[in-house]
């Protein structure tokens, strides 16, 4: 205030400036709701539109697939056992389809398991800091490798490799394949592992030694029980990976849609036969839609992993201080 | 089984059981540097055939 200014003056200026104040803190609230109801719409229409992209992927795969239903019978169409698109007539049977997405998700899973979650045991208990950091890199390394790489890798060296050391036929097989899924595979359920072991809680841990446990049997009566719903969480989602794989299968599977006797045999999985048959499949055709039937098998498929996977997961959460 | 006995036996569980989860570990890593391995030398190889010295 200036020593010119009444004291008139000095309360219309007062006055003059609560009003501006309440005229500024209402457009300050009005502004605040725009502002946080802004992020809150960009949000809600980012997850709308992710729904509705998988809304739309699922009602066009039902839609394209169903059709074959219309002209095989599925009973035919699940259990036939022989897959001859291109014949005249031609036959839709995708039982040998099915039988070798499973194996090699099977026998995969066989290797990958004791691997991925051996490694994850090892990470969280033996492991230095120095030789975790690198072992976590390394496994991260492996699972950025892309599936065509590896897919190259097991044509090359794992297939004729095992032609001649164990003298089949061919070593495009179930076995070449399963090895290369695994070592896709692997990754997955280490990190996952890891992760679930790491959320164990610490208290537990040291209450066993306290008990004078071993190291042996804290991780495999207190560690390991703790992390078993992210460990099988971390099973279910490799299995999964397994089954979904395309690039792989379509190189190091052999190829024939046929039921194997024996794990040397080669084999067509669903991913390999879609990649391999749609681009000659005529648009809108029989072969067309049995492709996409079997698309709708394996998305059921992955689906169930999934579920199984969430079930899991909530079926032996841990309830306690922390969990996966 | 006398308190020594069962402190070897719970030992030697403690050992071989570490043991196998070291290997799997191992063999993991040795896979990754294989496959690490096997493309290196292929280019590598590739490289001299492209620019022979």
């Amino acid at each position: 205030m200036t020593p010119a200014m009444s004291e008139g003056d000095v309360q219309m200026s007062s006055l003059s400036a609560g009003g501006n104040q309440d005229s500024n803190s209402t457009t300050s609230v009005v502004e605040l709701k725009v502002q946080e109801g802004l992020p809150k719409y960009f949000f809600l229409a980012a997850a709308s539109t992710s729904l509705l992209v998988m809304a739309l992927i699922m009602i066009f795969l039902f839609r394209e697939g169903l059709a074959i239903f219309g002209k095989v019978n599925p009973v035919s169409f699940f259990f036939g056992k022989a897959w001859y698109p291109t014949y005249d007539p031609p036959e839709f049977g995708i039982l040998a389809l099915i039988v070798g997405s499973v194996s090699v998700t099977l026998f995969s899973s066989l290797v990958a398991i004791p691997l991925g979650v051996g490694t994850a045991l090892y990470l969280s208990v033996l492991a230095g800091p120095t030789v975790r950091e690198y072992v976590k890199a390394a496994v991260e390394l492996l699972a950025s490798l892309p599936s065509v790489v590896l897919g190259f890798l097991g044509m090359v060296v794992i297939a004729p490799a095992m032609q001649q050391i164990l003298d089949v036929p061919t070593g495009l097989n179930i076995v070449s394949a399963s090895i290369v899924l695994a070592i896709m595979a692997i990754p997955t359920i280490t990190s996952i592992s890891e992760d679930a072991l790491y959320a164990v809680p610490r208290d537990n841990l040291e209450a066993s030694y306290a008990l004078g446990a071993t190291r042996w049997e804290t991780m495999s009566r207190i560690l390991v029980p703790g992390a078993l719903s992210g460990i099988g969480t971390a099973v279910i989602l490799g299995m999964s990976r397994a089954m979904g794989e395309t690039m792989v299968v379509l190189m190091v599977a052999g190829g024939a849609a046929q039921i194997p006797s024996s794990l040397f045999d080669s084999v067509r999985p669903m991913p390999a036969s879609i990649a391999a048959e749609m681009g000659e499949a005529p648009f809108g055709g029989e072969h067309y839609h049995a492709l996409f039937a079997i698309g709708i098998v394996l998305f059921l498929m992955t689906l169930i992993f999934n579920l199984v996977a969430t079930y899991i997961s909530n079926r032996f959460q841990q309830k306690g201080a922390s969990t996966l | 089984m006398t308190g020594a006995g069962s402190r070897r036996y719970r030992m030697m569980t403690e050992r071989v059981a570490f043991g196998v989860i070291r290997l799997l570990a191992g063999l993991v890593v040795i896979t990754l540097g294989s496959i690490v391995l096997f493309f290196a030398l292929s280019g590598c190889e590739r490289h001299q055939l492209v620019f022979p010295d």
